[in-house]
């Protein structure tokens, strides 16, 4: 039995085939369990901008709602 | 007209029959009761002037207490005036350290509430700066600078995968 590992990718558009690709072989590049990538993609306005990838519990977050949340919190600290 | 001795001599023994009685019967119980006058007048004057003297004394011993009371009253009401002088310096003097500690607590809550209103005024400011930023960001951003952000994320995303 082959064990899947999924990804999901969360954007404010939808990913080209050549951006699921990358990610896809990034991801495989890793993984050395030989198990199969499954990417999901969801789009999501809200996240403004830029891309958010789940690969199982472990999430990369690069969006621009994160980092204005982010800079929002900072600018919260100084206050 | 005849003198007739006899008669003359009748008239003198007559006369002193009548003085001696009048002497004895009149003349001295007069005198004993002029003399009792004299000095029941006499006991009576002494009496006044005893009573007189007494009144003086009564007079100076009034005057001397009403002095000694007068200074007393002056003395009771000076300390009066000077421990009600002294109970209104610590009144005013408890008064004015309350007030200004009143005052300063106010001063410390006003400058508490005045830095807590400015943190919650820049912080909401913060927050509508952020709000309008995404805002802003998300209308600005065409499809083609979105994938171009999409293609430069997952270029770092790849390298620390």
């Amino acid at each position: 039995m082959i064990n899947t590992l999924k990804v999901t990718a969360t954007s404010a558009i939808e990913l080209t085939p050549k951006q699921a690709e990358i990610i896809v072989n990034a991801v495989e590049k890793k993984n050395t369990h030989g198990t199969k990538i499954e990417l999901s993609q969801v789009v999501d306005p809200s996240v403004i901008a830029g891309i958010k990838i789940t690969i199982g519990s472990e999430q990369i977050d690069a969006t621009v709602i994160t980092k204005l949340e982010k800079l929002q919190t900072q600018l919260r600290e100084n206050i | 007209m005849d003198i007739q001795l006899t008669q003359i001599l009748f008239q003198i023994i007559n006369f002193s029959v009548v003085l001696g009685v009048l002497t004895f019967l009149l003349y001295k119980p007069v005198i004993k009761i002029f003399d009792e006058r004299a000095v029941r007048i006499e006991e009576g004057q002494k009496a006044a002037e005893l009573a007189i003297k007494i009144k003086d004394e009564l007079d100076r011993e009034k005057k001397k207490a009403e002095n000694e009371h007068k200074t007393e009253r002056a003395k009771i009401l000076n300390d009066a005036q000077e421990e009600a002088k002294k109970r209104a310096q610590e009144i005013i003097s408890t008064a004015r350290k309350e007030t200004k500690e009143e005052q300063s607590k106010l001063l410390d809550s006003w400058k508490e509430e005045k830095i807590q209103l400015i943190k919650e005024a820049k912080s909401e400011m913060t927050d509508a700066i952020i709000a309008i930023s995404a805002k802003v960001i998300g209308k600005t951003l065409d499809i083609k600078t979105q994938q171009k952000l999409i293609d430069e994320e997952i270029n770092l995303i790849i390298k620390n995968i």
